[in-house]
């Protein structure tokens, strides 16, 4: 019988020749990453077994990316003790402020490829799926276990397979797709679920925007998110070849569910769930108070490039605050060498520098008791962005238009002129 | 944990998130005594006020969605929460809560209309609950669970089996 992928990435770290849906595995862990928000807890965990050696310090990376440049005095203690950490157990991988947002330094520095099994102390690690990993996220005293046994059990999870066909619409994101897919499932939809993405809906996407798709997948509850390898991963990985981690033709799935893009709007999802996906005509005119582009799901090439040919040449309404965070500073550098960050700063945004920022309200871009924010975060619970503010979520696009209108519109009519400087 | 756990219970709703249960705005904070001041803030600002040690949660489908934070369960334990009943959780908050030592116990079952300050028994060993004059039951631990939950969380599994981690 045929394996998915997550099956066959499992089976090889399982030391098993198979595995099925249901079966709890002894996994190894190829790659291992914890940041600011969830170190130090881990570290206090680590010091708490007797003698404990990191199992292998070259398959770790410490990323200082959720309070970044340290925004409290307590945020400066924690990264201290970082450092320390790193230093004392030999961590040759050690991103401090500065580097960006850990999922897409992971990536972007070439640390995750496909096949491995990468556990992140963040449940955004589903980003690694973008490249074929079977990337998932865990907590602080589980890292901890991790850093020193190298391995972990895992439960092999049911996979669902989604196919996307046709092309996406001028206006409309991977972001968008990540939306409406959560809207469709909603938060607890694929619970515990490996997902696989396939299609010709995807194959023009780059790993940037795979990713903004994978990122959000955690919010349905995927355990792993994952887009089998192309030419596109094998490129961006730098892998000579195919390693055959790509499901089997007969693999058996739990469900098989078609999708077609081509009719796609953009989406929004509404307080409080980032699962309450509408199309952007069912809020029309939400008057807004800040705008955010930015996070391990937002920020990247593709988004500040869709937001300075909306932006070029005008001005944030008056009364808005539009916040810009490029995810890395590989997008930041790259942007600034394109000159996006002269267009996105002549507008009237902020420009802050790469980390998590506004995302979850890390004392930068807080909003005040019944502001308004539309954002290309990854969340908008009660509260994420400060007590009694409203979070909308949307792609980069819609962010951007909406700060020039100072209320929520569709991005599509500000995209109709194709600027010289747009590739 | 055979031991039956007695408590009040609070009866939160569906998705309750660990942004519900600690804002991300104390994600800085690391130790229990001042994150127990913010516990469950997310859902009511007078929720901290409320708790008293002993006290049991209650929630829906979901439990402990989003963020893998474990702040969140370091919060709850400080607040005095001695367990949590919940129709379905997050996965990576149930296995905070295990490598925590922190009870968290799954029953599809559980009905709805139950009242805050009820008295809730539970039975981890039997794996049952009882509350309201009724008796359910709950879902049983895995086995890789159960070893870590009898010795009060992973570290202090690890820590009497040292050959199983690298000295």
């Amino acid at each position: 019988m045929g394996k998915t992928l997550a099956e066959k990435v499992l089976a090889r770290a399982g030391g098993e020749k198979e595995v099925s849906p249901g079966q709890i595995i002894e996994a190894e862990v190829d790659l291992a990453m914890t940041h600011d928000n969830n170190g130090p807890v881990m570290i206090n965990q680590f010091n708490r077994l007797p003698g404990a050696k990191v199992w292998n310090p070259d398959r770790v990376v410490v990323i200082i990316d959720h309070h970044s440049p340290a925004t409290s005095f307590r945020a400066a203690e924690n990264h201290r003790t970082l450092r320390k950490f790193a230093a004392k157990h030999e961590l040759k991988h050690f991103f401090d402020c500065g580097e960006g947002v850990s999922h897409v330094i992971l990536r972007q520095k070439g640390f995750v490829k496909p096949g491995m099994v990468m556990v992140g102390s963040d449940s955004h690690s589903v980003a690694g799926g973008a490249l074929g990993a079977f990337a998932t996220g865990i907590g602080a005293t589980e890292m901890a276990a991790v850093l020193a046994r190298g391995k972990l059990w895992l439960r092999v999870p049911e996979t669902v397979k989604i196919t996307l066909h046709g092309r996406l619409p001028v206006g409309v994101m991977a972001r968008d797709v990540a939306l409406f897919l959560l809207g469709q499932f909603g938060p607890d939809g694929l619970d515990y679920k490996a997902v696989e993405v396939h299609g010709s809906g995807i194959k023009g996407w780059d790993i940037e925007e795979r990713a903004a798709l994978c990122t959000m997948g955690v919010e349905m509850g995927t355990k792993a998110m994952m887009v089998p390898a192309d030419e596109v991963t094998l490129v961006y990985a730098g892998v000579a070849q195919d390693l055959g981690y790509v499901p089997d033709l007969d693999a058996q799935y739990e469900r098989d569910l078609q999708y077609d893009l081509g009719g796609l709007a953009p989406m929004v999802s509404k307080p409080f769930l980032p699962t309450n996906a509408v199309p952007v005509g069912e809020v029309l005119g939400t008057r807004i108070d800040q705008g955010v582009i930015g996070s391990c799901a937002g920020g990247s090439l593709p988004d500040l490039e869709i937001a300075a040919r909306i932006l070029e040449g005008k001005q944030v309404r008056k009364g808005v605050r539009l916040i810009i965070t490029p995810s890395s500073k590989e997008n930041w550098i790259r942007a600034d060498e394109k000159g996006l960050l002269k267009i996105l700063k002549q507008a009237g945004a902020v420009v802050s520098s790469p980390a998590c920022g506004a995302c979850g309200g890390y004392e930068i871009g807080c909003l005040a008791p019944g502001e308004v924010c539309i954002s290309t975060t990854t969340r908008n619970m009660p509260g994420r962005m400060g007590p009694g503010g409203e979070v909308y979520l949307a792609s980069a696009a819609t962010v951007a238009a909406s700060a020039l209108a100072g209320e929520i519109v569709d991005p599509r009519p500000y995209l109709n002129e194709r600027p010289a400087w747009v590739s | 944990m055979a031991e039956l756990v007695q408590g009040r219970i609070w009866v939160l709703g569906d998705d309750i998130s660990t942004d519900h249960i600690l804002p991300s705005r104390y994600m800085a904070e690391i130790r229990p005594e001042e994150l127990r001041r913010h516990v469950l803030e997310g859902v009511a600002r007078d929720f901290p006020r409320k708790i008293e040690a002993g006290d049991i949660l209650v929630a829906g489908r979901n439990m402990g969605y989003g963020s893998s934070r474990e702040q969140a369960i370091l919060a709850l334990k400080a607040a005095g929460i001695k367990a949590i009943v919940a129709r379905s959780y997050s996965r990576i908050f149930f296995r905070n809560c295990i490598n925590n030592g922190f009870l968290a116990v799954a029953c599809p079952g559980l009905p709805k209309g139950l009242k805050d300050r009820e008295v809730m028994t539970i039975d981890p060993g039997g794996g049952r609950i009882q509350v309201a004059g009724e008796e359910f039951s709950c879902e049983p631990f895995p086995e890789v669970l159960l070893a870590v939950l009898k010795h009060g969380g992973l570290i202090e599994y690890l820590a009497v089996n040292p050959q199983e981690y690298r000295r």
